[in-house]
């Protein structure tokens, strides 16, 4: 189980629900600047898109190793892709092919003798930020649900490294209750390939530093007490062996694995680890 | 974890980013985009560095042992890779000669799509003599595959992407990782990890190789999967392997014919790969020379293994490498291969080959008799076929 590598002919998808609610638009520190949470989880998105794209490069182009989908939800029960041309899922071939803008980032940097140098690097946008309304997380999650079971159903991804699914959220849904969240997050885990069941992992953000977090927890980890952290883990996945090592690499060497890919109260650098590890971790070749 | 990103923001103005290298420029490709090879543990920038071209090979998770596998190319903490803007960390790089040319498969892809036989010959050849030297070895690449293998401008193959080595020192160990599992064994585990790990990759893409050299089509229909034709979990049901090792059989190529069914070993350690290899190189370097065959008495047949070969009196001419034969009769001995009839020189050359026969005799004042589907016939040296 989990140990399909993501090749050619068994690629893999990745299905990203994004909080798009007005809580969003809350500022935060981000790489050095000040950004709105929905800034720095697009920017955050874009990168790892931009990652999966030259992970997939080679010589004769960009291989089609994966599937993307990039949902928003926000506003009043609106569920839509944040991907170009309103697309609910693409290629990274075909990603690779769509030509972004490109945004010219400039960031001050603290070099490695103390002083202080300015950077420019060329960011490519394919999603951009929203932040209005309410949080429709679980009308957001149905519509991946479907996603995913018609993935999941095609001859050509049977024995796929099954997809997986990251919703990153800095609040509780408001088109469901407990029970009704629960639900949709079994119903997306139950699905998979012959590889093994669809991964959700639930990243909960948070602008500052906060007393209670969680990071990919383990079992011997004391729970958060706190009524949405737990429905969170509950809702997420256990990750399987095969990321051990690199949770583990971020945690430090003392953790012990299995491990819930779950977050609460994550900075955006626990956001960036999480999607790294959730995605470019999984072997490729 | 680290990513493509936070490499690229450092290379991209890597001043005052390097404890000793000094200057390093990342060179570009057409399109303005850093030149540069992604795999999954590595990243390698073509750079320029004291005027030269080199390849910077940066790591994109923690690696073992690269002192002993890169030796004097490492640098250790050389690089300084931002985590974020204010933090950062100083990583491992590798600094090596950059190869000029195509990989393995690139040049496959090419002389296959256009036919080229002669290329496709002179590839396989070549790869069989870099494999008899991986295979009788002490160390092993670990991820043998042509992605993995740079051919130059003249034609020779040169290994890349060491960080699967095993080398003596690593013995006991388990293997860092598991190779690229369209060339690996399907047995293949994070224990095995020793010197014989290169056998079946080596033995599959020899066999790739030189099924493409006699057959270039193969390619267009097999191709397009993840191996060059085949898929090492589907051996020996799969149909291009089963066409492959047919036409091997029917052309009487015998090295390649033994090599191919190497392929079926439960063992990863595939015995008697070296002895075939050095077989083929010698072949082919007889080949290259124009040798002829020795005009002295004619070696006689001997059996190894159950396997038929022939030897002089001072050595083994032509390796057991049939399944029945002949002694020679007038300059040619008739062995069968497989379920298939040949008559081969005393180079161990197939002169004429006897599909669908039962049985054959040896030459007799010019002609040899041949039975095919219950029909006696003659056939002669050129073998044209003659009613009886």
């Amino acid at each position: 189980m989990y140990t399909q590598s993501i090749t050619r002919n068994h690629r893999t998808a990745f299905f990203i629900a994004i909080d798009c609610s007005g809580s969003m638009s809350e500022q935060l520190r981000f790489r050095g600047r000040t950004a709105s949470k929905a800034e720095a989880v697009a920017s955050i998105t874009n990168g790892l898109l931009f990652e999966l794209i030259e992970r997939a490069r080679r010589n004769d182009g960009v291989r089609n190793y994966y599937d993307v989908a990039v949902l928003g939800y926000s506003g009043d029960d609106e569920v839509h892709s944040l991907l170009p041309d309103g697309r609910e899922m693409i290629s990274i071939t075909e990603l690779a092919a769509v030509e972004p803008a490109i945004r010219r980032e400039v960031v001050e940097c603290r070099t490695p003798d103390g002083g202080i140098a300015l950077r420019e690097l060329p960011v490519p946008i394919w999603v951009e930020p929203h932040a209005a309304g309410q949080t429709p997380m679980c009308e957001a999650l149905r519509r991946i649900r479907d996603l995913a079971a018609a993935w999941c159903a095609e001859a050509a991804h049977a024995a796929s490294f099954p997809p997986i699914v990251f919703n990153i959220t800095d609040g509780e849904a408001t088109d469901c209750d407990e029970e009704e969240l629960r639900t949709v997050c079994d119903q997306i885990k139950s699905l998979g390939t012959a590889d093994g069941k669809i991964l959700l992992v639930n990243i909960h953000i948070t602008a500052g530093e906060m007393p209670q977090t969680a990071f990919f927890p383990s079992e011997e980890e004391p729970r958060i007490p706190n009524r949405y952290a737990a429905l969170l883990y509950d809702c997420s996945s256990v990750m399987p062996a095969v990321f051990d090592e690199a949770i583990r690499a971020v945690k430090g060497p003392g953790a012990l694995p299995p491990f819930r890919g779950v977050s609460y109260n994550a900075s955006a650098d626990e956001l960036v680890a999480m999607l790294n590890i959730g995605s470019i971790s999984v072997k490729t070749e | 974890m680290r990513t493509l990103r936070q490499y690229l923001f450092t290379l991209t103005d890597p001043e005052g980013l390097t404890r000793r290298l000094g200057e390093i420029v990342l060179c570009r490709d057409a399109a303005g985009r850093p030149a540069c090879a992604v795999g999954n543990s590595t990243i390698v920038f073509r750079v320029r560095h004291e005027g030269r071209l080199r390849a910077l090979r940066c790591f994109l998770r923690p690696m073992r042992h690269l002192r002993e596998i890169y030796g004097e190319c490492l640098f250790e903490r050389e690089l300084y890779l931002y985590t974020s803007p204010t933090t950062g960390e100083w990583v491992d790089v590798v600094l090596d000669e950059w190869i000029e040319g195509r990989t393995l498969r690139e040049a496959v892809h090419r002389a296959a799509s256009d036919g080229d036989r002669e290329q496709l010959a002179a590839l396989a050849a070549a790869f069989d003599r870099l494999a008899l030297a991986m295979v009788t070895d002490d160390r092993a690449h670990g991820d043998l595959k042509p992605e993995n293998l740079i051919v130059d401008p003249a034609g020779r193959l040169h290994p890349i992407d060491h960080d699967a080595t095993f080398l003596p020192a690593f013995a006991g160990e388990p293997s860092p990782e598991l190779g690229t599992a369209a060339y690996q064994h399907p047995a293949r585990t994070a224990a095995d990890f020793d010197a014989s790990l290169d056998d079946y990759p080596a033995a599959l893409i020899s066999t790739a190789l030189h099924a493409l050299a006699e057959e270039p089509g193969l390619y267009a229909r097999y191709g397009a999967g993840d191996g060059l034709l085949f898929t090492p979990s589907q051996i020996p049901h799969e149909t291009p392997y089963r066409e492959v090792v047919a036409l091997f059989e029917r052309r009487g190529m015998a090295v390649a014919y033994r090599i191919a069914r190497l392929l079926t070993a439960p063992t990863l350690r595939l015995f008697g790969l070296e002895e075939l290899l050095r077989e083929a190189v010698r072949r082919q370097r007889a080949v290259e020379r124009a040798e002829e065959p020795d005009e002295g008495p004619a070696p006689e047949l001997f059996e190894r293994g159950g396997l038929w070969g022939y030897r002089t009196q001072t050595e083994c001419v032509i390796a057991p490498l049939y399944d029945n034969g002949f002694e020679f009769s007038e300059g040619l001995a008739a062995v069968q291969l497989g379920g298939t009839w040949h008559f081969i020189d005393r180079r161990g050359r197939t002169r004429i080959s006897c599909p669908d026969c039962e049985t054959v005799k040896p030459f007799r004042n010019g002609r040899a008799r041949i039975i095919r589907r219950g029909i006696r016939s003659e056939i002669d040296p050129a073998g044209r076929e003659f009613a009886i």
